[in-house]
């Protein structure tokens, strides 16, 4: 499944140049509005028997519009390069203004503002041989200059990889982390590992090189979000109660402090899936309700994680009749 | 050393599937472990009646597996009780094969049973359907009709103290009820604990029920309950005792023990009362994986490893000094082949 979060991308400056999307949005003469998420409709193909992904990518834009993404691949390929019965790989950055997908035709990942403008190529080891599109599990920084790709493969062998999308160069990370995310400036990925005594061990990889690592309590390992903060050591949680609200706290990996921290004025199922630290510093949480399959109400939460207070960034809805949609920050 | 492990404590057991089970065909490895040595079986040559053989006490429980038509295997017969020393017997007045809620038999599943800690006192269901405790070279204490609420008799587990002086009944299934903690001498109702809450068994000294509860924020907490079932004692531990399991609870009440199995062996105790991690001693087991794990005395903790090699389940039972993390090999045995299912003492 997929979503992303919409939210912070107000603050973003202009961003000069034309978009380049399709007809579906209207060009305006300033600052394209930010993407809060992309979505694909399904329709019922009758050789599958089943509903598939189809037509175009679509932006789902902060003004409500939706923006065709015309060289996205609407339909991923399996291992052997036949079409697949599910969408093509697309993430978009927690700030709305950077998308990564796989191209149209040759399927080469590739990474490009949602406003438009050049496409990047990502290596071609971003997407190694005989890996389906339904194997990728790609997202992108806060800020979409990083992209990292975990590999749902089995048994796991191929490392996960984090590339800076300018230079193309890439960091490799031990098959044997699971990635959490970026920090909020990009410069730092936060893993887990067991370990040979069950535990597990969280760690701040800096790109740069050097690792932070510390084995947490049991909650920071069970929260259900994790959002780095800039400074790389300082790991805001969401976690969960059956009876209680969501609760965020912070935990630093440096030192081991976990803070009280306090609840969030949400129901107990309402749990905070994405969440990351936007550029001024401040966490955000994006909250969806709605089953599977069916329209999601999307909230956007701006929170201060010593007191827990909640102030909302965006609310909207998407995904209808079986779409596949994918959050901003996802 | 039997008289050592009479002193000391720790119990709770709970069926195992051996190796053997479903793997290969019954009877065909007589070799020197077994044989199917059921129905044959005969009051002469138990430990129960006799005297002589009060030092003798019991390993583990086993019903037999039988084949089922178009496949698959089944619990059959009686309860059979392997003894330290070797010798067999069944336990004629136990239920083998599990009754339902409405007395009707399933068929399939055996009916609960538990072997205390110490080798000396069974618990299980009559064949009338009442829950009886047998002490060896002792009697039976029956226990009242309604001494449990109506389950079937695979939707119990029985929980003995090392002592066996303590029973616990945590009736699970499609409608659990409260776990019930009686007194095994008088057969008296001593307390309840809530259906929620996890049930791992009793401190070493039969003197606390040691639990686990989901908390707050996706953690489980331990939880020492009095007999009467009132919290005494809550931690949420660190992970290295969560995720160890199962963990054990000293006679102290207060001082819980993991072990981690592996290549990095490591016997750790960590503090309730202090929620410390006390310790973390490297330690060097024989293979296998971790079965039961009991206290038996103060600077002691009793493991039960199952090994699986050709088809049968080996079991070898370690002693282990919680201060110097030193090891030393109590007991060795191959659970019969033809198993279906078995039960091992504790401790």
């Amino acid at each position: 499944m997929r979503h992303s979060s919409a939210a912070a991308a107000l603050l973003a400056p202009a961003v000069a140049g034309a978009l380049g999307l399709s007809p579906a949005a209207a060009h305006a003469q300033n600052a394209p509005p930010a993407a809060r998420a992309a979505w694909i409709k399904a329709c019922y193909d009758n050789k599958h028997q089943e509903s598939l992904p189809c037509g175009h990518w679509r932006l789902r834009l902060r003004d409500g519009r939706d923006a065709v993404v015309r060289g996205a691949a609407g339909r991923g390929i399996d291992g052997k390069g036949r079409a697949g019965a599910f969408a093509g790989v697309f993430a978009i950055s927690a700030d709305g203004r950077v998308m990564a997908y796989e191209r149209a035709g040759d399927h080469r990942l590739v990474v490009r503002r949602t406003a438009g403008g050049p496409v990047t190529e990502l290596p071609p080891a971003a997407r190694p041989k005989g890996v389906g599109s339904d194997e990728i599990d790609l997202s992108l920084s806060p800020s979409g200059d990083r992209v990292l790709i975990d590999y749902f493969d089995a048994p796991d062998r191929l490392p996960t990889k984090v590339i800076t999308v300018a230079t193309g160069s890439i960091t490799a990370l031990s098959p044997k982390h699971g990635a959490l995310g970026f920090s909020a400036d990009g410069d730092e990925v936060l893993t887990t590992r067991t370990l040979s005594d069950n535990t597990t061990a969280m760690y701040a990889h800096r790109l740069g090189g050097g690792v932070i690592r510390r084995t947490p309590p049991t909650l920071v390992i069970n929260a259900a979000t994790h959002a780095p903060a800039a400074d790389g050591t300082t790991v805001a949680l969401f976690t969960t109660s059956e009876k209680k609200p969501p609760r965020v706290r912070t935990y630093d990996l440096a030192t081991g402090r976990l803070s009280a921290g306090a609840e969030l004025p949400l129901k107990p199922d309402a749990t905070p899936y994405l969440a990351w630290w936007d550029a001024g510093g401040r966490l955000t949480a994006t909250v969806r309700t709605g089953e599977e399959g069916k329209t999601a109400v999307v909230r956007v939460l701006t929170v201060d994680p010593a007191t827990g207070t909640a102030t909302q960034a965006d609310k909207y809805t998407i995904g209808s009749k079986g779409s596949t949609f994918v959050l901003a920050g996802e | 050393m039997r008289a050592k492990i009479l002193v000391v404590l720790a119990a709770a057991l709970a069926l195992s599937w051996p190796a053997t089970a479903h793997a290969e065909p019954h009877g065909s490895h007589t070799g020197s472990h077994t044989g199917s040595h059921t129905g044959s079986h005969t009051a002469s040559h138990t430990g129960f009646h006799s005297g002589s053989h009060s030092d003798d006490t019991i390993r583990y429980a086993s019903i037999k597996s039988c084949p089922v038509k178009g496949g698959g295997t089944r619990a059959c017969g009686d309860w059979r009780l392997v003894m330290h020393s070797g010798e067999r017997t069944t336990l004629p007045d136990a239920q083998g094969v599990a009754r339902e809620a409405d007395g009707s038999s399933n068929g399939y599943v055996p009916a609960a049973i538990a072997i205390s800690g110490n080798g000396r006192r069974v618990a299980y269901f009559t064949k009338k359907g009442r829950l009886a405790v047998r002490t060896l070279g002792g009697g039976v204490r029956q226990f009242a009709r309604d001494a449990l609420p109506k389950a079937a008799q695979y939707e119990v587990t029985l929980l003995l103290s090392d002592d066996g002086a303590r029973l616990a009944a945590v009736i699970g299934g499609e409608r659990p009820a409260d776990t019930r903690v009686f007194d095994t001498e008088t057969g008296d109702l001593l307390g309840t604990v809530p259906d929620e809450v996890s049930v791992l068994g009793f401190s070493g000294d039969g003197d606390e029920v040691f639990t686990s509860v989901p908390a707050d924020e996706s953690v489980t907490d331990l939880v020492v309950r009095g007999l009467t079932g009132e919290e005494l004692r809550r931690a949420t531990p660190p992970q290295v005792i969560e995720a160890n399991v199962p963990q054990a609870l000293a006679a102290d009440g207060r001082t819980v023990a993991s072990l981690v199995t592996g290549s990095r062996a490591e016997l750790v105790t960590y503090d309730m009362d202090g929620d410390q991690v006390t310790g973390r001693k490297r330690v060097k087991l024989p293979a296998g994986d971790l079965h039961m794990l009991d206290w038996t005395g103060e600077t002691q903790v009793t493991a039960h490893l199952a090994g699986h090699s050709s088809g049968a389940t080996r079991m070898t039972i370690v002693q282990i000094d919680t201060v110097t993390g030193q090891v030393r090999v109590r007991d060795r045995y191959t659970v019969l082949r033809d198993s279906y299912v078995f039960a091992a003492c504790g401790g």
